[in-house]
């Protein structure tokens, strides 16, 4: 993505009122990317308004090296230029309160510009609410209001588009994803497979959407120069600019929608300096789980007091996370480590005992001094006290001293555990700072149960079968960039935001695809399967509008089934 | 693994020429390039029979040298080692030059070198080993006087190589390195006194197969020493790198 021309793509005049757009998409990451894409190929006019910057191009203030030292604008310049969300959550998690930065990006692409493009799909038994935390006051459901076999020719339309490699899954059944060779696994790896497989874990390679071109240099984590890379922006919204006439604003902070009874007739954004008025037949909410929440909130109306779609108080709750912890694994020294990165997983333990635990899964992060460090950093709240930063910067940095030397030969797995949702686990705007996003969540003992159970059973089937393993992150530790489901879909609007189609329960023209829609967590990486709703909803706004106007019937949209899209761009 | 094929362009005089001995005679196989036919056959009947391949081409041609290299892994197998000799050097006042022949010096000593970059680097990363070794000058630093075109491509040719070196990653390919090595001058058709080119063989042995290329993306004097010193930090962070390094197969 380096070197894109997103000035070319830039709409002419955003605060031009007499021009009315097919569709503004609030957000241009996995879902925006695609739903927007999807829109852009039936001959919509579409719109992304994006908080972000192109990739690449953030630029810092300068700033002198003292103050490098103390200030912490330093360390939030650095994130923006990495293409991260600059903003900070203030979290109130069983009874602790602080604020942090989160693992989410921001710009084209969002976070699946970012992190490691493993496109996995929620397995069947995710669809139909088996299990689930047993009842507990305030438990949400975790039925999918669609069928699994309903949903399938979506998975297969994103996984055409995403071009995984990887191999299948053979604890699901219903894997048939096209895949893609995967690169050689190093001696080391192919050992460590093994031992994964001699533990009854029945290890797969995961499916990573990355082309693998000619000296690709593995970049998982970090923004992608070449768009080897498969992510909302290389494969959506690139595309749908290039290809079909689609435009993006940048740096276009959306406020709150502009609502005239039960529909949406406009976005209020800042664009540039300037507050100004998009207009839109049809407006797709897709800023992610934190942010969708937070517009919905704010764009309250006469007829909608409590914000848009939050008639019934449900916008921001049932908020789900990974519950993660992070393993370390030692091959024999003397093997060659000559070989890619996020190399296998496994879902053998996905459902076990009767309960779900989760999958085990490769991380691409590298055991090196930095990551280390920024990975403590993130755990260490912030202060606004700049020596006490200094402080902490300084202490981290030793620590990642020391780890880097115990960590020099390690290999890193993650455990994901399913998180069921609960009516108190929610995001609420934050009182203390305008616009920003809190965070009320409780990690329940019963979640706490099922992550001991996978930690355990892991660890001592892999030291049964010859591997030195050693669990990093606490019990209750969740990913805060796998948030999930704050809009949830639902087939009846008592339980739910939106409707199967991602349409928000009394809006007729508002729709929200990114991961708040998720009805479960699932142990998997989301961004497959929130694509997949986005294209969905992307179908059913084009079937709706079919059905407006009959006149033009034999003008057909694509249809998940039907078409195979390859869109590609090669030249930028 | 030991290093086993060698690519040297401009193997068809002076330093390359010597170089092609020098490595052909130590059990090596040699590629070489250059753009004259005869001086390349000239090379190929000092070096240990059958050791060198010589190759008639002008790297500043991309499609030929992507084509050569990728013949040469189709046929023989991978490539180990690159030498990038190949360099013209014509005296002229900068403005009685004409601009034909300014032009033809940068594409020659610096498209040429990042052309043959362009075709050996994917292969030597989905290996995860391989290096380039540049000949560079430090006509850059003490610009001779009429030869401003050559001073300005062996400027950027410092510059290239360093640059190519930041953008391989060096936790994740800790054996794909490129490095430069800056001769003296040194006696051979660009100049009419110096060192002998024999002498640098040795040097740029070490550099190209040996451990002298300590740190990618740096320069080399002959004693093995570094010019350009890297600043501490980098230092340090090549300490590190090195005592941390994962183990390599």
């Amino acid at each position: 993505m380096l070197g894109f021309a997103w000035d070319r793509y830039a709409p002419d005049a955003l605060a031009d009122c007499d021009r009315e757009w097919d569709v503004a998409i609030v957000g241009a990451g996995m879902g925006g990317g695609f739903a927007g894409l999807r829109l852009a190929q039936a001959g919509k006019s579409v719109l992304f308004l994006e908080r972000g910057e192109a990739p690449f191009t953030a630029a810092g203030g300068r700033i002198g090296r003292l103050q490098r030292l103390l200030s912490d604008q330093h360390r939030i310049d650095a994130m923006r230029r990495r293409g991260r969300w600059d903003k900070r959550v203030r979290f109130h998690i069983n009874g602790r309160h602080w604020i942090q930065p989160v693992p989410v990006g921001s710009g084209p692409g969002g976070s699946s510009a970012i992190y490691s493009a493993a496109v996995e799909r929620y397995m069947r038994v995710d669809f139909t609410g088996e299990h689930g935390a047993g009842g507990q006051q305030g438990e949400m459901s975790n039925t999918w209001p669609i069928a699994y076999d309903d949903f399938l020719p979506y998975y297969r339309a994103v996984e055409a588009m995403l071009r995984p490699c990887g191999s299948p899954d053979p604890c699901d059944p219903d894997d048939d994803c096209v895949l893609l060779p995967p690169p050689p696994l190093s001696d080391r790896d192919v050992w460590l497979s093994d031992r994964f497989a001699a533990a009854g874990l029945t290890p797969y390679r995961v499916h990573v959407a990355v082309e693998n071109r000619a000296g690709c240099t593995q970049c998982l984590g970090e923004l992608c120069a070449r768009l080897c890379k498969s992510d909302g922006a290389s494969r959506g919204v690139i595309p749908a600019l290039v290809n079909h006439g689609a435009k993006i604003a940048l740096r276009c902070e959306v406020d709150r929608l502009e609502l005239d009874g039960d529909r949406v007739v406009g976005v209020h954004a800042r664009h540039a300096g300037n507050d100004v008025l998009v207009r839109a037949k049809t407006v797709i909410l897709a800023a992610g789980a934190y942010i969708s929440p937070m517009v919905l909130l704010r764009s309250t109306s006469a007829g909608h007091p409590r914000g848009a779609g939050n008639d019934r108080d449900l916008v921001g709750r049932g908020l789900m996370f990974h519950a993660d912890q992070i393993f370390a694994v030692w091959a024999p020294r003397g093997q060659s480590t000559n070989g890619p990165v996020k190399t296998f997983a496994s879902k053998q333990l996905y459902v076990a005992g009767g309960q779900r635990l989760g999958s085990v899964q490769a991380l691409s992060g590298q055991v090196d001094v930095v990551h280390i460090q920024e990975y403590i950093r993130n755990m260490v709240p912030v202060t606004t006290q700049p020596v006490l930063n200094l402080a902490i910067r300084v202490v981290c940095r030793l620590v990642a001293l020391v780890a880097a030397q115990i960590f020099a030969g390690a290999v890193l797995f993650t455990t994901k555990t399913e998180d069921y949702a609960f009516a108190e686990n929610r995001m609420v705007p934050d009182a203390q700072s305008p616009g920003g996003v809190a965070v009320h969540y409780r990690f329940t003992d019963e979640l706490a149960t099922r992550a001991r159970a996978i930690r355990v059973t892991v660890r001592q089937r892999l030291r049964a079968a010859g591997v030195r393993v050693l669990f990093l992150s606490r019990l209750r530790t969740v990913n805060f960039g796998h948030a999930a489901g704050t809009c949830r879909m639902a087939a009846t609007p008592e339980a739910g935001v939106v409707d199967p189609a991602g349409r928000v329960w009394s809006i007729e023209n508002l729709y929200v695809a990114d991961a708040s829609v998720l009805p479960t967590s699932s142990g998997m990486n989301p961004s497959l399967t929130l694509a997949a709703c986005a294209l969905r909803t992307a179908d059913a706004i084009l079937e709706c509008e079919r059905q407006m106007q009959p006149d033009r019937a034999q003008h057909r949209g694509p249809a998940a089934d039907r078409v195979i899209v390859t869109d590609d761009v090669r030249a930028v | 693994m030991t290093t086993r094929r060698l690519v040297i362009t401009g193997a068809g005089s002076g330093l390359g020429r010597a170089l092609a001995i020098g490595f052909a005679g130590d059990g090596y196989d040699v590629f070489g390039a250059g753009r004259g036919e005869a001086a390349l056959h000239e090379t190929a009947a000092l070096c240990l029979p059958g050791r060198f391949h010589a190759q008639p081409l002008d790297v500043s041609d991309d499609a030929a040298t992507t084509a050569w290299i990728a013949a040469i892994e189709a046929d023989h197998g991978p490539i180990d080692v690159v030498i990038c000799a190949a360099a013209v050097y014509p005296r002229a006042h900068f403005l009685d030059q004409p601009t034909a022949q300014w032009d033809e010096v940068i594409r020659i000593n610096v498209s040429g070198v990042a052309n043959v970059c362009r075709a050996v680097l994917p292969g030597m990363l989905a290996r995860y080993r391989g290096r380039i070794i540049v000949i560079g000058s430090l006509a850059d630093m003490h610009p001779i006087a009429g030869a401003s075109a050559y001073s300005v491509s062996k400027g950027a040719v410092h510059v290239l190589t360093r640059a190519i070196a930041s953008e391989i990653d060096r936790t994740h390919f800790p054996d794909v390195m490129i490095g430069e090595y800056l001769p003296p001058a040194t006696l051979t058709g660009m100049n009419g006194f110096g060192l002998p080119p024999e002498y640098h063989y040795p040097v740029v042995k070490a550099l190209a197969c040996g451990d002298a290329l300590t740190y990618s993306g740096a320069s080399y004097l002959p004693q093995g020493r570094m010019y350009l010193d890297p600043s501490p930090k980098s230092v340090l962070r090549n300490l590190r790198r090195r005592f941390l390094a994962r183990r390599r197969g």
